[in-house]
């Protein structure tokens, strides 16, 4: 192959993108950003700053009224395929409604992005079965108006970022255990920070056969809150994005069914790669969507803050005149609308690149996507449903998603939202902090915003691998791959 | 070698600084940083008065160390190290203490001095985080029948709520003055604690006045010049306190960086890490020189040392910022809770970065000095 194409095509998705993609997602993309303004308009600006100082307040306290808004609006159920009984928003659409959100509110924001956090991480070990009866059990719930959300569980108190790595978690210390039992597994151990957990009703967690080979017996599961010997524990005490609780998940010999398994190292014959690179292959594919969407969430603290400093410069008269008609203040706008802008080029990049060559392309390209617009939800559910029901059509998609998409994809969508998650993050932190450095006293006021953007912001840099680990995946997928002598986490 | 005698005193106060924080701040710190929703550190200010904690950048002669600033800075450090919300009530009582001595009312402080009080009562409330430079004064004092009133509002008084007087700046017809206002004049309504990104114990307030008796300190046209004395000295007195927020946050990632395990080891044996953890030294490691030769210059009045104290003072209160993130950043998301004091140290720094106006204006003020210095 060659080497400039393949740069080219590293660096351009977006011109790639523009044939192969349906352009109404472009008209799907703007209705999106119109409803979550719509959102942030009737719910989230009049009650975020409230919320924020209650739960100050009152550390242990859930904001069940936000969860239930946010299901009257439908916005848990308006990015599940149609195929699956959802209303079938586009997916890129997704990382647009969640940057308006997050520029009133990250911690409403982070509430929403995280229940299809949880979907995703299903998505991403390509099974269609658990896949197809999860979005239906939430689509069903929603239409009885109950909420039915989901979690993604990773984290334990000893292990942290590593476990997005295999190479790492095979050295790290885990404690989460999953042992194989007749007709499922039980689970023993203890998640920590888990965003969600206390409105989830599934969760999907993370557990190893063996924790001291962890990477080659990884078993991908969903817990039903309620289970037996499954307690959802302590609740976080956060600086900021309150709104969104993290909580612990405690397993005493949990038994889970084998229905609910979504991944093991049972689950994968007929795959020609070690679980080991399956593993890594599971992260990737779902770090390339997450991390895209925390971008996303960087991108609106970004213009949030921009909006709300412009607000209080424009009102603000000093000695010298009007505050906006100061050059230094004029410049540190500027960069703050740069920062904003270029971190929003950047999501859509990573959306690109998903689309064309990650878990985006199957109901993107342009006859599913067209097809699946023309049919009614409810038919196209039970078409699904019925062919999911025959073992050979999972078996097949699975092999199709973890076996044969070819390498350099992946170091694509992964190189990408790596990128962009740092990119994006340290660009909503850096705003945060330029808006201080212009505003002074009336930055630092609760009832102005900008105080709480900053700390809101300060988990994205934390969160989805920390900053650190994702230059750490740029460099393996963009740098590294063409370099000699390299190796990784080696020094 | 043997100590000087003021060695000794230093030592002694560095001492009573770290007993101080560790017995009376520490055990509740996690109750009184939720202030105004959870308890005000009464007890913990009322032996930081017994102990002349608020009087020790006064003049001997008003039960003061010598209106040196050496000893408040080892204070604000030890104390901020422990809890920068009681650093920033000192800080801002001194700062309003050195505004009057620089306007030459000392009488005032002697009489204040000589009362019996509580600590809450001693305490003057000023506008620590403003610049009269920066937004226009909104409260505007009227000479009538030989007596001062003010009208208007004073934004973000600390600590406004609890003090017993406010030092307040209000225009004249002269140009702006400071002028004293008892806290128990019913023409002075103070609001309820603003609820703010950090030093969530040393709350401030909007005051509002209306014809409110107030005390004209200095002369009527003063303002700008004596809030410039206060400042050269106090700047570094606020970067005293950034220094301990520093060293704390150094401590904490060097003790969770040596013992958390990551990749199969401990974290700080991976290189990208302990670069981290290494220029957070980097920079407290300077910022104590800094401090150090700033405050020996003010006390011994060396000529550059305003100038010098301001270029020190800002370096350092911009790296507590990047010290407290990085902190944060180590810690991983233990960092960012609020078990954890991190997170605390994290919103402090930024907090008090804007001591004395925004931190983004800081270098054309600084530069404005630089010639007026040169000119000199």
């Amino acid at each position: 192959m060659d080497e400039n194409a393949l740069w080219f095509d590293d660096y351009s998705c977006g011109l790639a993108a523009i044939a192969k993609q349906p352009t109404a997602m472009i008209k799907e993309i703007k209705h999106a950003t119109a409803l979550a303004r719509r959102f942030n308009d009737e719910v989230v600006n009049k009650r975020s700053l409230e919320i924020d100082d209650e739960l100050d307040r009152n550390p242990d306290a859930l904001p069940h009224d936000w969860v239930r808004q946010a299901l009257e609006w439908g916005l848990y159920t308006n990015w599940i395929p149609k195929i699956f009984g959802g209303r079938g928003y586009c997916f890129p659409s997704l990382s647009h409604f969640l940057e308006e959100v997050s520029s009133s509110c990250l911690g409403m924001a982070n509430l929403i992005g995280s229940h299809y956090l949880g979907i995703a991480g299903v998505m991403s070990t390509g099974n269609l079965a658990v896949l197809q009866w999860l979005c239906e059990d939430m689509a069903e719930s929603h239409k009885r108006g109950e909420s039915c959300l989901a979690s993604f569980a990773i984290t334990e108190p000893s292990s942290g970022s590593d476990t997005a790595s295999a190479d790492l978690i095979d050295r790290g210390s885990i404690s989460c255990e999953a042992k194989k039992a007749p007709g499922g597994y039980i689970l023993n151990g203890t998640k920590i920070f888990i965003s969600n957990a206390h409105f989830a009703t599934w969760h999907m967690v993370l557990a190893f056969e063996d924790i001291r080979n962890p990477s080659s017996t990884a078993v991908f599961c969903m817990v039903r809150t309620g289970t037996k010997g499954f307690v959802i524990g302590k609740k976080e005490d956060k600086m900021g994005q309150r709104a969104c609780p993290a909580s612990e998940l405690i397993f005493t010999d949990c038994f889970i069914p084998d229905k609910q398994v979504c991944l093991s190292p049972h689950m994968v014959k007929g795959i020609n790669k070690p679980y080991r690179d399956i593993y890594q292959d599971v992260f990737d594919d779902l770090c390339s969507i997450s991390r895209a969407g925390v971008c996303a969430l960087g991108t609106g603290v970004a213009r949030g803050v921009y909006n709300d400093t412009l607000k209080l410069v424009e009102e603000t008269s000093t000695t010298d005149g009007w505050l906006i008609n100061q050059e230094w203040v004029q410049m540190k706008l500027a960069d703050m609308l740069k920062n904003a802008a270029v971190s929003r080029l950047i999501y859509n990049e990573v959306n690109h690149a998903n689309s064309i060559y990650g878990l985006f392309k199957p109901l993107q390209t342009k006859p599913l996507y067209y097809l699946s617009k023309l049919l009614p939800t409810g038919w196209l559910a039970k078409l699904t449903r019925m062919i999911v029901k025959w073992p050979l059509v999972p078996y097949l998609f699975q092999k199709d998603q973890l076996g044969r998409r070819p390498e350099i994809y992946r170091q694509r969508t992964s190189g990408w939202a790596s990128l962009a998650k740092f990119a994006g993050t340290d660009a909503g932190v850096e705003n945060c902090e330029i808006a201080l450095q212009i505003l002074g006293e009336s930055g630092i006021r609760h009832a102005n915003r900008v105080e709480k953007h900053l700390r809101d912001a300060r988990l994205l840099p934390i969160y989805e691998g920390t900053n650190q680990m994702n230059r750490l995946d740029l460099f393996k997928n963009f740098i590294g791959r063409n370099s000699r002598h390299v190796s990784m986490y080696s020094d | 070698m043997m100590k000087s005698s003021k060695d000794q005193e230093a030592a002694l106060l560095e001492k009573t600084a770290r007993e101080f924080a560790r017995k009376t701040l520490i055990p509740d710190i996690h109750e009184t940083d939720r202030y105004p929703h959870g308890p005000f550190f009464h007890d913990a200010l009322k032996i930081a008065f017994e102990s002349e904690f608020l009087h020790v950048s006064l003049p001997e002669t008003l039960n003061g160390m010598g209106w040196k600033l050496k000893p408040l800075c080892i204070l604000l450090q030890n104390i901020s190290r422990v809890d920068a919300s009681m650093g920033s009530v000192l800080l801002s009582n001194a700062a309003a203490q050195e505004l009057m001595l620089a306007a030459g009312a000392e009488s005032i402080l002697a009489d204040l001095v000589s009362q019996d009080m509580a600590a809450t009562d001693f305490l003057t409330a000023f506008p620590l985080f403003s610049h009269p430079n920066e937004k226009a004064i909104q409260v505007a004092a009227q000479l009538r029948n030989g007596n001062y009133q003010l009208a208007g509002t004073a934004d973000y008084m600390v600590p406004g709520p609890i003090a017993g007087r406010y030092l307040v700046p209000a225009r004249t017809s002269k140009g702006f003055s400071y002028f004293l206002v008892d806290a128990k004049n019913k023409n002075a309504v103070s609001g309820a604690p603003i609820k703010s990104l950090g030093l969530h114990a040393c709350p401030a307030a909007d005051i509002a006045f209306s014809n409110a008796d107030g005390i004209l300190i200095g002369r009527e046209d003063e303002g700008a010049h004596i809030f410039s004395k206060m400042h050269e000295k106090m700047m570094i007195a606020a970067a005293a306190a950034a220094l301990g927020i520093m060293q704390a946050s150094l401590d904490d990632a060097l003790k969770y960086a040596s013992t958390r395990m990551q990749g199969g080891r401990k974290i700080i044996e991976w290189s990208e890490l302990s670069g981290m953890v290494g220029q957070m030294a980097v920079m407290t490691k300077t910022a104590g020189m800094l401090l150090q030769k700033a405050v020996s210059d003010a006390d011994a009045k060396d000529t550059e040392w305003a100038v010098q104290g301001f270029a020190a003072a800002t370096r350092i209160l911009s790296d507590a910022c990047t010290v407290s993130t990085l902190g944060v950043q180590v810690l991983g998301g233990y960092g960012y809770m609020r078990d954890h004091l991190q997170e605390k140290r994290f919103r402090d720094s930024r907090h008090l970065q804007s001591v004395f106006g925004a931190p983004g204006r800081r270098a054309i003020h600084f530069l404005n000095q630089f010639n007026k210095s040169n000119r000199k």
